[in-house]
């Protein structure tokens, strides 16, 4: 309450015009000069002021039990003072009375319904969570876009090493410890980098996020086959965010983002992506 | 050495198989933000009274969302697929889809016991992954139908958005009728959606700053019943009220502990009428005093944890929040912008601390980490007070003043500043605090 600190907008109140009010200032001076010396003498014969420290510091009242209102306020039956009435228990489920303490809660029977028969049949490929192994092959190339002329060099120095290793574009190096969810790797040149970040920059367009929720930055790797037109064939979750909604809103957002634009000719190469998503 | 040769033979297989699935590792980093658009279709029933409730149930759910930032609610004339269709052959996910839905809501109503209870299913579904995301099954007296669909919302919000809902709630506030010397204040309670609004005390006494207890069995509130501002408890099932203590002075700003057995307050007793904050437990009617300052300390709000006390003084000579341990000890400034701070709320999701902030003459609704840093300012207008949570910490209650009016309405308002909303409420309202969900 902002009323206990102060009157907030004791500022706008606007002191009568001065012509007016130089007669009720007059008076009012006067009778609070009267008012002041017959209180002051008052409280001088009657109220010495005893300057007592009091500090309370845990103090038990003998009887536990409250003291009850004098005058009770009239308080309209349990109808209306609860929230919800205590229902007649109708049947209690025990998922329901683990959580039903509540006697102003309706008694709700809730029970958990299976996916309907009728759509059991056309659904699609289940959601495979199985993690995959963590041994994985690291990519030695960590090919980004250029973007810097300066950094062209050392791109340059990358398809050295390139065309120098026959089976670069798929040959593997040492074999890492890499953070969970992340799978085998397959090295990309430059131009398949590219590529890599077209198909980035379309599904970046279907990533929504709710606002107001998830606030938490959160981290979801999804495995995915495509065909060669680049719609999918699989969609898997390698490495979960631990909030299965926002797992639900990334699947959502790479189902929307068919096809994928899988570069021609490449197939081999792109046919497994590995998505991971930090955001 | 055959061995050797033998394991040497193994590994580059695996290398080859690994090669062999080796996938284009893809970095996403930038999302977008929209909210996640939901069709809620009309349930099915097969009487006339379920075909009304299957109606006014998606009605009340369809309310609950377009209030709710998260989501964005598919207009019904959109929808390619009766509800009856969807009912005999499921949801052809390919229209819904068409017509950008993330989500279908579907259900059904069959009233039992000649209409005494009702019994609500619903489904809903992921047109994406064209899967059954969760289907639950409530039965329930008739009467309490408005709950059953406040209870599916919070289904669908938790399911969507991994975070627990709030739309199963109720708001106690302070009603007012009349004005002036003939105004009247009531102790009153609502829907979180301004149904089912209910006055509990009769107005002949004064009644301000209401508060839920954690399990919802009580409200604490300060009333002038005995002609001096005290603190009670009002005992909702059984109609009980009884008196926390009768302090010299004045006895305001209570708030339960998050476990229910305490009650933070300010009173004036003993020091020259200055504000200090006290906690008593009720069980024991312990007091124990947590200030000591010759300034004005009040409104005290607990973290959820228990550990920590976040209220408002003038101790560095303006008014601004503190926070100190629940026993009174490590007293530290937490604002220091320019302007003057009040009624601090911590966010039940401990996350962040609500106040109400003037700057000149214009006040507002505000939020700080409990480190002090990331304010903002959500409202600015001629008179915002009293601002509390919603239990899931994403949406702000408060009342809001109009300029040379002594009334005031209630609004609620979504954590990103969206979603303004001013709760309908029969007479004028104020002092609002959000109930925890009612399971």
């Amino acid at each position: 309450m902002i009323a206990s600190l102060n009157n907030p907008h004791a500022h706008i109140t606007r002191p009568p015009s001065l012509t007016k009010s130089w007669g009720f200032s007059f008076g009012g001076h006067v009778l609070l000069l009267v008012f002041l010396s017959i209180t002051a003498a008052y409280s001088i014969r009657t109220a010495p002021p005893t300057a007592i420290q009091v500090r309370i510091v845990g103090v038990p009242q003998p009887n536990a039990a409250p003291k009850p209102v004098e005058k009770p306020q009239e308080v309209r039956t349990q109808d209306s003072a609860a929230p919800y009435e205590a229902p007649k228990v109708i049947k209690n489920l025990p998922e329901q009375t683990a959580t039903n303490k509540f006697t102003v809660k309706p008694e709700t029977k809730v029970e958990k319904l299976p996916p309907n028969p009728i759509e059991a049949k056309k659904r699609p490929p289940v959601l495979d969570k199985t993690p995959r192994e963590k041994k994985v092959v690291k990519n030695d190339l960590n090919a980004k876009v250029v973007n810097n002329p300066e950094d062209f060099l050392k791109a340059l120095s990358y398809i050295d090493k390139i065309k120098a290793a026959p089976s670069a574009t798929t040959a593997v190096a040492d074999v890492k410890e890499a953070p969970a969810g992340e799978g085998p790797q397959i090295q990309l040149n430059l131009s398949d980098q590219g590529e890599a970040d077209a198909i980035r920059r379309h599904i970046e367009q279907f990533w929504l996020k709710p606002p107001g929720v998830m606030t938490d930055k959160l981290e979801t790797t999804f495995l995915v086959d495509v065909d060669t037109s680049g719609n999918l064939t699989n969609v898997r979750l390698t490495s979960s965010s631990g909030n299965p909604a926002y797992d639900a809103t990334i699947e959502r957002a790479i189902r929307r983002a068919q096809p994928l634009p899988i570069p021609q000719g490449k197939y081999d190469k792109f046919k497994q992506l590995e998505l991971h998503f930090a955001g | 050495m055959k061995k050797l040769l033998a394991s040497l033979f193994i590994l580059v297989l695996a290398f080859v198989a690994n090669v062999a699935n080796a996938a284009v590792r893809i970095d996403l980093s930038n999302p977008g933000a929209s909210p996640i658009p939901v069709a809620v279709v009309n349930f099915t029933g097969k009487t006339p009274e379920e075909q009304q409730y299957a109606r006014d149930m998606p009605g009340v759910i369809t309310n609950n969302f377009s209030h709710s930032t998260p989501f964005k609610v598919i207009p019904a004339k959109a929808f390619l697929q009766t509800p009856e269709e969807i009912a005999a052959n499921g949801p052809k996910f390919s229209d819904w889809k068409g017509i950008g839905a993330d989500a279908i809501l579907t259900g059904s109503i069959e009233l039992i016991d000649n209409g005494a209870q009702i019994r609500v299913e619903y489904r809903l579904y992921d047109t994406q992954s064209e899967q059954q995301l969760v289907g639950r099954r409530y039965t329930v007296e008739t009467r309490f139908w408005r709950h059953i669909a406040h209870r599916i919302s919070d289904d669908v919000y938790e399911q969507l958005t991994g975070e627990p809902g709030y739309f199963a709630t109720r708001i106690v506030h302070i009603g007012q009728t009349g004005s002036g010397k003939a105004s009247q204040k009531k102790l009153c309670v609502m829907d979180q959606d301004g149904a089912n609004y209910q006055c509990l005390t009769t107005g002949n006494d004064l009644v301000l700053t209401p508060r839920f207890n954690p399990e919802l069995q009580k409200i604490i509130y300060l009333s002038y019943a005995n002609g001096n501002p005290r603190l009670y408890m009002l005992n909702m099932p059984t109609g009980q009220q009884t008196i926390i203590g009768d302090f010299e002075g004045l006895n305001s700003t209570p708030r339960f502990s998050p476990d229910g057995q305490s009650v933070a307050m300010t009173l004036t007793m003993g020091h020259e009428g200055n504000p200090e904050i006290y906690e008593m437990n009720l069980n024991t009617r312990e007091l124990k005093r947590l200030t000591f300052h010759s300034a004005i300390d009040t409104s005290p709000s607990y973290s959820p944890d228990g550990k920590f006390i976040v209220f408002n003084s003038d101790r560095g000579g303006v008014a601004a929040l503190y926070i100190m341990n629940r026993d009174g000890s490590n007293v530290r400034r937490l604002t220091f912008r320019e302007g003057r701070y009040y009624a601090p709320a911590w966010s039940p999701r401990g996350d962040l601390i609500a106040f109400i902030k003037q700057t000149g003459g214009i006040f507002h609704v505000g939020v700080i980490d409990p480190q002090g840093n990331e304010e903002r300012l959500l409202t600015d207008s001629y008179l915002d007070d009293n601002v509390t949570w919603a239990p899931n910490g994403r949406v702000l209650v408060f009342q809001r003043q109009a300029p040379k009016s002594d009334k005031s309405k209630i609004y609620t308002i979504d954590l990103t500043g969206y979603n303004l909303r001013e709760l309908p409420t029969p007479n004028d309202a104020s002092d609002p605090a959000w109930s925890p969900l009612i399971k």
